[in-house]
């Protein structure tokens, strides 16, 4: 066996890794080999004083120093309200669903219509129902116009300046990857 | 109310995120020994240690809203130390350190005499160990010193296993280099 590769058992000897049948055969190559037998018995010492692993205590006062240094900083996490946080997400929700209602009643509108027309204790109702889906039919239509208005205006100018448009576009993406790696090796510089 | 002894790092983590700084402090109570050690192996000083210890808890707690669970909390936290401990013995030119200013208390049931020697030969071990470049030192001291697997070494430093092997496989040979170097005449290290 080469002097090499008794050297790669020794790393496996050292990582406790190795099989009997190759620890014979480093025996047996070390017991013909003076240089690689005295490398072996370094390793050999390391790993006995390698596995004597001290416990090492940090010094007393310690979280009352880290507490202290902490409090110097002036740095603080405030607390997150829970109760803004809720009543926020449940109005949200809730606009979201009376939008998805109302959005429902609107296109199905002459169908609903005609089912209340039939029913003699919803009929009583459409005196007050009709003008109400009557103005949300025109503030929508004029909404639908306004929007492909917006939407035509926005194409013609899309269309006078795309070489622009794509370059703000791109210049964007950089920016958001630059950001990006900064914040990344904010925390985590490289070991070497 | 959480208790603190018993939830886990995660959840401490959330509730210190949320303005509490008890769950903080049980979080340094768990991970002070491990920060301490690794930054004592590497900068062999116990005012230094303290210091920057101290610095790498500061550090962790400004930035825990940048924790991912996808790591282990201890991972996340030796990384944060061993760069940061790089960082400062970069600045600060860190060339040789002595090994006499720390004294590794060791017990022995042998006699006195072996006890000694086995107590010179440790310490000639820490001191070549603290002569190792940092490449070499950072996956040595956390393998060998530290008792961590080659998998938790390389989620730490951020390289793929094989460059992690390496490492340690070519500090060995360094170690061994270097103690057969720092013999004085008519001792032996182990031969």
């Amino acid at each position: 066996m080469e002097c090499k590769k008794a050297n790669d058992l020794m790393m496996k000897y050292m990582d406790q890794i190795i099989t009997e049948n190759e620890a014979l055969l480093l025996r047996d190559h070390v017991s013909s080999c003076a240089d690689c037998l005295e490398d072996f018995k370094i390793y050999d010492e390391m790993m006995t004083d390698f596995a004597d692993i001290e416990i090492i205590s940090a010094p007393e006062g310690f979280e009352e120093s880290v507490a202290l240094k902490i409090e110097e900083s002036g740095f603080v996490y405030k607390p997150r309200n829970k109760f803004i946080n809720n009543l926020l997400t449940n109005l949200i929700g809730g606009v979201a669903v009376i939008f998805a209602i109302g959005f429902i009643f609107i296109v199905n509108r002459d169908n609903i219509m005609n089912f209340m027309l039939t029913n003699d204790f919803l009929s009583s109702y459409m005196d007050i129902i009709t003008p109400m889906t009557n103005l949300i039919t025109t503030y929508t239509n004029n909404f639908i116009a306004a929007v492909s208005q917006f939407a035509s205006s926005v194409a013609v100018f899309a269309a006078g300046n795309k070489y622009y448009i794509l370059g703000a576009f791109i210049a964007l993406l950089i920016a958001q990857y630059v950001i990006l790696r900064r914040k990344e090796n904010k925390v985590e510089d490289k070991v070497e | 109310m959480l208790d603190l002894k018993k939830a886990s790092d995660y959840e401490l983590i959330q509730n210190c995120l949320n303005g509490d700084n008890y769950s903080f402090n049980e979080l340094v109570a768990r991970y002070k020994n491990l920060v301490y050690s690794v930054i004592l192996r590497m900068v062999n000083d116990r005012e230094e240690a303290n210091d920057l210890a101290q610095d790498v808890f500061l550090k962790i707690y400004k930035n825990l809203d940048k924790y991912y669970p996808d790591y282990k909390f201890s991972t996340w936290i030796i990384r944060i130390t061993t760069n940061h401990v790089i960082d400062y013995r970069r600045k600060k030119k860190f060339d040789s350190v002595s090994f006499e200013e720390v004294n590794y208390d060791i017990s022995s049931d042998d006699s006195p005499e072996r006890a000694y020697i086995e107590k010179e030969r440790k310490e000639k071990l820490n001191h070549v160990v603290s002569q190792l470049p940092d490449m070499y030192k950072v996956p040595i001291v956390l393998y060998h010193q530290q008792g961590l697997s080659y998998k938790e070494i390389a989620d730490i430093i951020e390289e793929p296993l094989s460059k992690v092997k390496n490492r340690i496989f070519r500090g060995r040979k360094m170690l061994k280099d270097l103690l057969v170097d720092n013999l004085k005449e008519g001792e032996s290290y182990g031969v």
